[in-house]
C-alpha cells in the first residue's frame, strides 16, 4: 500500500515525511514536487507517476498532502485518506499551518505512527486515536490574514460565529470558538466547556445563461459538527419532516408540494442509517473532532439569492457601458456579506471608471492586467437593489454584439449567513445524557448559504 | 558489504578528517541527553529529545547520537519512548551493530504489561529492517500473535509481513503464516482485516489468498464491524468472489446497498466495484445497476474535494462509455463550475462532449461555446474540438455547431481564430458544402492569426476550397508576395500545395502567382523539404500538366485519410479493458496496469532496485530536503563503483540482508561523485556535449566486432522487466574499469554501442556522471548484460558485465573495448 507519507509547504519544504514501507528511492517529496511544479499547463492532477513510483496528493490550506506507493492503489480511498489525516491533524493541532505542524511535529508522527502501519490505514477516528497519543499539542494562533470573525454568539437558532470565509477551504477551518485543539488529557477535558457546534452550509452553484433563464442551480450541502462533549451522550439532529432523498426512495419520488427534496445523501459512519429512514433524524454518538455527518446535494429550481439584469449600451464611438441590476432576493431580515462580483470585460478596453452608490461599503476597481472590473459589497440586505454602471473606453465601440460576447461571465462569490436555499432545517438538537449530573451543553448552530459558483453570462 | 556500511561512521564519528559545519550542535545535544539532571526531569528531558528529534526532521545528521539515544530508550516515560523509537527506525540501518543493543529494550518492552507499549515495541522492532536481528525478532512476533490484547495482535500481524520482507523463508518456515491465516476469522476486526491485507500480499503470487464462500459470508455478515478503511479493503477483497447463482448476486448486492449511504469514497468506491464486477456476465441487470451507482459517485463528484471530483469524473467515463446515454439527465452536473483547477474543467468537458445525444445536445453545445471565450486557452480550444466533435456525431446539429464555429472567427481573438480554423479543416473535409461559409471569414483571419498551423490551415482551405470565393487567388497572392518573410515552412509548405491545387481550378489567375512561388522556393534551400517539393510540382508540371492534377487530388485522399481518429480509437479499447480494474490508478491514468507499475507478484523489495538505479541517478541531483538518511549513509559509504556492484551479487546470494541496500546503494553511488566534485564544472561539461554533438555524425562507421568466440546478434530485444530479473539471477559477473580521451555525449556512446549490435536498455545523464545499462544478444541467444558508470571529471569508466556464460565475459569486455577504441580511447590503453 502506501509507500510514504509526506506533507510539503507551498514551497515544497519537506514539513513531514514517513516513510512506512521503505521500497522506493529518497528524496521522492522532491522529485514529486518538481513534477508538480513543471506539470505542462498549469495544475497537476492529484494522482500520477514518474517511473513506476505513483503518487497522491491534496491541497489543504495551502498545504500538500502527499503519499507515494508502488500499487495500483484505488484513488478514492486514498485522497479521502489524506483528506482525513489533515483533518485529524486539525483536530490535534487547533488550526491547521505550517508554523502548527512544525511546532507541533512530534505529536504528528506519533499519529502517523497510528493511522497507517506498514502503509495500511489502521484507524483515523480522532476518538481511537487519543487512547494512542501521549504528546500534547501546543496551540497555534490561525493564521491572522484568514482568520475568521466571530459576531456575537447565540444560542440555538440565533446565529453564532459568522464567518467571512468564502472559498470552501477556509470555511472548513472552525471558526473561533472551535479553533482550538481537542482534549488530549482528562484534565484538559474537566476544565472545557460541555459545547458542541453544528454547520449547516450550502453551496450553491448557479448558472445563469445570457437570456436570464437559470440554466443549472445546485446546492452541495454539508452538516459538520464537532463536539467538546464530555462522556459519550446520543445527540439527535431533527430535519424537515416532510424530507425526501430520490436516490433512495426510487427514482419518481417527488415528494409532496413545498417538500424538501434531495438528489442524494451520504453519512458519516457513526450515523444509524436506520433512524434517519424512519424519520429523518440524524442520531449518533459523538467523537471527538470535527466529522462531516451527512453530505447531500440537490438539483433543481431553488429561489436564488440573487437576480443579476445586464444591460450594454453603445455610448460614444469609443465607449460603451455596462449596467448591472444586482438584486437581492433573500428576507429583509437577512443580508449576504463580503460579496465580490468579478466582470470580465473586452480584450480591446483601454480603461473603465464605474458609477456606484457612495457610502454604503461598496467599491469598484478595474484591473487592468486581467481586463477584469471587480464590484466589492461588504453587505448586501435583502430586498435591497444594488447598481453598478462601467464605462469601457474602446477603440471601437459600434461592434455591440461582438463586445459583449466577450464581456463575462459574472461570477461573484458571496455568503449568506443564517439562510439554507434548499429549504433544509435543523429542528431540533437533542444531547441525551445519560446521567443526570450532566451539565448543560452549549450547542451553537449556524447555517450558511455560499457561493460556490455563482455565474451570470452577459 | 555491510559491514563497510557500519564501519566507517563510527572511524569518522569522534574527530573526522572533515569539518562538520553542524558539529557543534551535536555536541550540544549530545551535552544535553548525557546530563544527569536533565535525565532526571521527565520534563526535561523530553524536551532534549525532542530537539533531537526536530534536528533529524531538518535533514541535520544526528546519527552519532545513536548511543545516547539507545540509553533514553530503556525510560519509563512513554512519550520519550516514541521519540526514541522514532529515532531509531530512522538510523539503524546505517548503525545496524549499534541497534544491537536497542533489542534488549525492545524485547523487554514486549513484555511489558501495557498493551499499548508491547505494541509499540513489537511494531518498531519489525520496522527496523535488519535482518541481522532475525533471531530476536522472531519469538517476540510469535507471543504478540497469541497476545491478549488485539492491539499488539493487529501489530503483530503486520510484523510478519514486514519480516516476509526482510527473509521470505524465514517467515515460510516460521510456521507464522498459518497463525496468521487462523487469525482471519477472530473477534478483532482490526486484526481480521491486517491478516487479510497480509495474506493477500504474501500469496500475491497466487493472487492473493483464496476467497471460499464461507470467507466472503463472513466478511459480508461482519462488514458493519469494521472501521471505514477496513470495509474499503475488505469490500475490494470481497469483489473477488463470484457467486454461484443470480441469487445470491442478489441477496450481495442487497447487503451492500447501504454501503452507497456512507460518506467515506473509498468504501462506496468499494462496493460500486462490487455491484460492477458481480454483474458483468448479467446484462439484463446492467442498465439497473449503472443506473444504481452512479448516483453516489456524481455526489461525490458534485460535494467533494476538486481531487475527488477528478477521480470521480474519471471512473464515471468508464461507465459512460458502456452506457452511453447513463447521463442524459445529468449533463448540467457536468458543466464547469467557476473555480474549478484546470484538470477538472478538462476532463469535464470531455465527459460533455461523449455524453452529449440528442435529447440533451442544445444544452450542451450551448455551454462549450461560452466555454471559447473562457480566459484559459487550453479550455478554449479544447471546447472548440470538441464542438466539431459533436459536429461531426450528430448530422442533426452539425449545422447550428458550424454556424457556432463561423462565429468564434468574428470573435477575433487570436489563439480561439486559430483553435477554429485548425478544426474547420477536419470539419469541411466532412462537410465541404458549408465551405462557401467559411470562406469570406478567412480574409481577415489571414491578416490576424499568427500561428503557423492556423495559416497553414487557412491556406489549405484556399486550395481546397477556393472555388467558392472569388477573392481566394488574391488571398493567397498577398501570401506568396510575403513569402520571403514566412519563416513557417509548414506554412510555405502548405502554400504551394494550395497554390498547386488552385491552379487546376482557377488557372488564369493563379498563374502568375505559381511562377514566382515556384522560382523563389526552388531557388530558396533554407528549408529543404520545401524546396524540393516546389522541385517536385515544377518537374511534374513541366513534364504533364494532366498528370499533375491527377496526383494533387490523391494527396487530397490522403489528407482525408488523417482525419480518421486513431488514437481515440485506442484510447476507446483502452477504457474497455479498465472497467476490470474499476477502482485503481489505471481509471485516473487511463493506462492498463502494466503500462505504469513495474512491481509484479510475488512482491519482493528486490525487483524495485533495477528501475530505482536507474531512476535515482535521475534524481539525485535534488538536495534532500530530508536526507537525514541520505546523509547518514552518503557519508559511510565513499565507496567505488565495484564495491557497490558487488553488494548486488550478495544480496541474490543471501537474502538475508540488504534487501533495501540494493536499492539504497545506488542512490547514493551516483549521489557520490557529484557532491565530490565542483558545480562549476557542469557549465564546462554542457558545452563539450554540444561540441561533440555536432561532430558525431560520423559514430556510425565505428569499427565493428569482429571477434571469433563471441558473435552478437544484430537487433537483439530485451523488456525492461526481463533485464531486471536476468540481472538479478545472473552471478558470474566481471568489471572493468577504462578511460576516455575525450568526453562524448550519452547519444554518441549510445550510437556506437548501437552500431556494435549493444542495444541501450536505459541511460541517464547526472552532474558530473553518465549512467547506461546496455545488454547484447549472443548468436546461441543468451544474453550479456552491461552496466556502464562514466565519470565525467576523471573520465573514468566502469563497467559491469554480467553473463550466464563465466567465459565469455573476458571476450565480451575486449568487444566492448573495441568499440570505444579510436573515437573514445586510445588504443593502447
Amino acid at each position: 500500500m502506501l509507500s510514504q507519507f509526506f506533507v510539503l509547504s507551498a514551497r515544497g519544504d519537506t514539513l513531514i515525511l514517513k516513510d512506512y514501507r521503505g521500497d522506493v528511492v529518497r528524496g521522492t517529496p522532491e522529485m514529486f514536487f518538481r513534477k508538480l511544479k513543471s506539470w505542462p499547463g498549469g495544475e497537476a492532477p492529484p494522482a500520477f507517476n514518474i517511473e513506476s513510483i505513483q503518487f497522491l496528493y491534496v491541497k489543504r490550506n495551502g498545504l500538500l498532502f502527499c503519499c507515494s506507493t508502488k500499487f495500483n492503489v484505488a484513488p478514492a480511498f486514498v485522497l479521502d485518506f489524506l483528506n482525513r489525516v489533515a483533518s485529524v491533524f486539525t483536530d490535534y493541532c487547533g488550526v491547521l499551518n505550517e508554523e502548527s505542524l512544525k511546532r507541533n511535529f512530534v505529536l504528528v508522527y506519533e499519529l502517523l505512527d497510528e493511522m497507517l502501519d506498514f502503509g495500511y490505514p489502521q484507524g483515523s477516528s480522532t476518538e481511537m486515536l487519543k487512547t494512542f497519543v501521549y504528546n500534547t499539542p501546543i496551540a497555534v494562533p490561525a493564521d491572522p490574514t484568514d482568520m475568521t470573525l466571530g459576531s456575537a454568539g447565540g444560542v440555538l437558532g440565533a446565529l453564532s460565529r459568522a464567518a467571512v470565509a468564502t472559498s470552501a477551504e477556509q470555511v472548513s477551518r472552525p471558526a473561533t470558538a472551535s479553533n482550538q485543539p481537542i482534549a488530549v488529557s482528562y484534565d484538559q477535558a474537566r476544565t472545557r466547556r460541555n459545547e458542541v457546534f453544528v454547520d449547516l452550509i450550502e453551496k450553491l452553484t448557479v448558472l445563469v445563461g445570457s437570456n436570464g433563464a437559470v440554466l443549472r442551480s445546485d446546492v452541495d450541502g454539508m452538516l459538520k459538527f464537532k463536539s467538546f462533549l464530555s462522556g459519550s451522550p446520543t445527540i439527535r439532529i431533527g430535519l424537515n419532516d416532510d424530507l425526501v432523498v430520490k436516490a433512495h426512495a426510487g427514482g419518481d419520488a417527488g415528494g409532496r408540494a413545498g417538500s424538501v427534496v434531495l438528489d442524494d445523501v451520504n453519512f458519516h459512519e457513526s450515523v444509524s442509517l436506520q433512524k434517519f429512514e424512519q424519520d429523518q433524524t440524524i442520531a449518533f454518538v459523538p467523537t471527538d473532532g470535527e466529522v462531516v455527518l451527512m453530505n447531500y446535494r440537490l438539483t433543481r429550481e431553488l429561489p436564488l439569492p440573487f437576480r443579476i439584469t445586464p444591460f450594454v449600451e453603445q455610448v460614444s464611438g469609443t465607449r460603451i457601458d455596462l449596467v448591472l441590476k444586482l438584486r437581492c432576493e433573500v428576507p429583509r431580515n437577512i443580508a449576504a456579506n463580503q460579496m465580490v462580483v468579478r466582470i470580465p470585460l473586452p480584450k480591446s478596453t483601454n480603461s473603465c471608471t464605474f458609477e456606484i452608490a457612495h457610502g454604503v461599503g461598496q467599491s469598484a476597481e478595474y484591473k487592468a492586467n486581467d481586463k477584469t472590473a471587480i464590484w466589492t459589497l461588504r453587505r448586501v440586505n435583502g430586498s435591497s437593489e444594488q447598481v453598478i454602471r462601467c464605462k469601457m473606453f474602446v477603440p471601437d465601440a459600434s461592434i455591440v454584439p461582438a463586445l459583449r460576447r466577450e464581456m463575462g461571465p459574472i461570477s461573484m462569490t458571496f455568503e449568506i449567513p443564517m439562510h439554507i436555499c434548499s429549504g433544509l432545517q435543523i429542528r431540533y438538537l437533542r444531547v441525551f445524557e445519560k446521567t443526570s449530573s450532566y451539565a448543560p451543553s452549549f450547542r451553537w448552530v449556524r447555517v450558511v448559504t455560499q457561493s460556490d459558483s455563482y455565474v451570470v453570462r452577459i | 558489504m555491510s559491514q563497510q556500511h557500519q564501519s566507517q561512521p563510527q572511524q569518522q564519528r569522534p574527530g573526522g578528517y572533515f569539518v562538520d559545519p553542524k558539529r557543534g550542535e551535536v555536541g550540544e545535544l549530545r551535552s544535553l541527553l548525557r546530563n544527569p539532571e536533565i535525565q532526571r526531569d521527565v520534563k526535561k528531558h523530553r524536551q532534549a529529545v525532542q530537539k533531537v528529534i526536530a534536528t533529524m526532521t531538518h535533514g541535520i545528521d544526528v546519527s552519532p547520537l545513536f548511543s545516547e539515544m539507545i540509553m533514553v530508550s530503556a525510560s519509563k516515560d512513554i512519550t520519550l519512548k516514541k521519540m526514541v523509537y522514532l529515532y531509531l527506525c530512522n538510523y539503524a540501518e546505517s548503525n545496524s551493530e549499534l541497534s544491537l543493543l536497542v533489542i534488549n529494550t525492545l524485547q523487554k518492552d514486549c513484555r511489558d504489561e501495557n498493551p499499548m507499549i508491547r505494541g509499540l515495541a513489537l511494531r518498531n522492532m519489525c520496522s527496523l529492517r535488519l535482518s541481522s536481528l532475525l533471531e530476536y525478532i522472531l519469538p517476540p512476533l510469535k507471543n504478540g500473535l497469541a497476545d491478549r490484547s488485539p492491539y499488539v495482535r493487529k501489530t503483530a500481524v503486520m510484523g510478519v509481513l514486514k519480516v516476509y520482507y526482510l527473509n521470505q523463508q524465514a517467515i515460510l518456515d516460521s510456521g507464522l503464516v498459518s497463525t496468521v491465516y487462523s487469525l482471519l476469522t477472530e473477534t478483532s476486526p482490526v486484526v481480521v482485516v491486517n491478516c487479510l491485507v497480509v495474506l493477500n500480499e504474501i500469496f500475491s503470487n497466487e493472487g492473493g489468498i483464496e476467497i471460499t464462500k464461507p470467507l466472503a459470508y463472513m466478511f459480508l455478515n461482519r462488514l458493519l464491524e469494521f472501521n471505514e478503511w477496513a470495509q474499503g479493503i475488505v469490500l475490494d477483497f470481497v469483489r473477488r468472489y463470484s457467486p454461484t447463482s443470480e441469487d445470491e448476486v442478489y441477496e450481495i448486492l442487497n447487503v451492500l446497498d447501504s454501503r452507497f449511504k456512507h460518506a467515506n469514497a473509498g468504501v462506496v468506491f468499494a462496493a460500486v466495484n462490487v455491484f460492477l464486477q458481480m454483474t458483468d456476465s448479467l446484462p439484463h441487470l446492467l442498465d439497473d445497476v449503472y443506473q444504481r451507482v452512479k448516483v453516489p459517485l456524481l455526489t461525490f463528484m458534485s460535494t467533494g474535494t476538486p481531487e475527488m471530483s477528478y477521480v470521480c469524473l474519471q471512473h464515471l467515463h468508464i461507465l459512460l462509455q458502456r452506457r452511453p446515454r447513463l447521463f442524459e439527465s445529468d449533463i448540467k452536473l457536468f458543466f464547469c463550475k467557476h473555480q474549478e483547477p484546470t484538470y477538472v474543467k478538462l476532463k469535464k468537458l470531455e465527459l460533455l462532449t461523449d455524453a452529449a445525444s440528442v435529447a440533451n445536445i442544445q444544452d450542451v453545445v450551448d455551454e462549450l461555446t461560452a466555454y471559447v471565450t473562457d480566459v484559459d486557452v487550453e479550455m478554449a480550444s479544447r471546447s472548440i474540438a470538441a464542438l466539431s466533435k459533436i459536429a461531426m456525431r450528430f448530422e442533426s446539429c452539425a449545422e447550428f455547431c458550424i454556424n457556432q464555429l463561423i462565429s468564434f472567427l468574428e470573435l477575433d481573438i487570436s489563439h480561439v481564430s486559430a483553435s477554429t480554423l485548425l478544426v474547420l479543416t477536419d470539419v469541411l473535409r466532412k462537410f465541404p458544402d458549408r465551405a462557401a461559409d467559411v470562406l469570406p471569414q478567412l480574409s481577415h483571419c489571414l491578416s490576424s492569426v499568427d500561428i503557423p498551423e492556423a495559416r497553414a490551415a487557412i491556406i489549405w482551405m484556399l486550395g481546397e476550397f477556393g472555388e467558392a470565393l472569388p477573392a481566394s487567388p488574391y488571398l493567397l497572392e498577398t501570401v506568396v508576395e510575403n513569402v520571403k518573410d514566412e519563416p513557417s515552412h509548414v506554412v510555405r509548405q502548405q502554400l504551394l500545395t494550395s497554390c498547386m491545387k488552385l491552379f487546376f481550378k482557377r488557372a488564369p489567375e493563379c498563374q502568375s502567382m505559381l511562377g514566382q512561388l515556384l522560382e523563389y522556393e526552388v531557388n530558396d534551400e533554407t528549408h529543404m523539404d520545401v524546396h524540393d517539393r516546389a522541385l517536385l510540382y515544377y518537374r511534374l508540371l513541366r513534364n504533364d500538366v494532366e498528370q499533375a492534377a491527377r496526383i494533387l487530388s490523391v494527396e487530397n485522399g490522403a489528407a482525408a485519410l488523417r482525419a480518421t481518429r486513431f488514437a481515440e480509437d485506442e484510447l476507446l479499447e483502452t477504457r474497455e479493458k479498465l472497467l476490470e480494474v474499476f477502482n485503481s490508478l489505471s481509471v485516473v491514468y487511463n493506462q492498463v496496469p502494466e503500462a505504469f507499475l513495474s512491481q509484479q507478484v510475488p512482491y519482493t523489495q528486490h525487483k524495485a532496485a533495477y528501475g530505482e538505479r536507474y531512476f535515482a541517478s535521475l534524481t539525485n541531483s535534488s538536495e534532500g530536503g530530508q536526507s537525514t538518511h541520505d546523509e547518514a549513509s552518503r557519508r559511510v559509504i565513499t565507496l567505488q563503483h565495484q564495491s557497490s556492484t558487488g553488494n548486488l551479487l550478495d544480496v541474490e546470494d543471501d537474502m538475508t540482508f540488504g534487501l533495501d541496500h540494493a536499492a539504497g546503494d545506488a542512490s547514493i553511488q551516483s549521489a557520490v561523485p557529484m557532491r565530490a566534485a565542483a558545480a562549476a564544472a557542469a557549465p564546462h561539461s554542457h558545452s563539450l556535449h554540444s561540441d561533440q554533438d555536432l561532430l558525431g555524425l560520423g559514430a556510425e562507421v565505428a569499427p565493428r566486432s569482429s571477434s571469433v568466440g563471441v558473435q552478437l546478434v544484430p537487433n537483439a530485444t530485451l523488456d525492461p522487466q526481463n533485464f531486471e530479473n536476468l540481472w538479478f539471477a545472473t552471478t558470474n559477473s566481471v568489471e572493468a574499469a577504462m578511460t576516455l580521451s575525450v568526453v562524448p555525449t550519452m547519444a554518441e556512446l549510445e550510437r556506437t554501442f548501437a552500431a556494435n549490435n549493444i542495444a541501450t536498455m536505459a541511460s541517464s545523464e547526472e552532474l558530473e556522471a553518465m549512467r547506461f545499462y546496455f545488454y547484447a544478444q549472443l548468436v546461441t541467444g543468451d544474453y550479456v548484460l552491461i552496466e556502464a558508470v562514466f565519470d565525467i571529471p576523471s573520465q573514468e569508466l566502469a563497467v559491469t558485465l554480467k553473463a550466464d556464460q563465466a567465459p565469455l565475459l573476458g571476450e565480451m569486455v575486449r568487444i566492448f573495448k573495441s568499440c570505444l577504441i579510436g573515437k573514445f580511447m586510445n588504443p593502447d590503453d
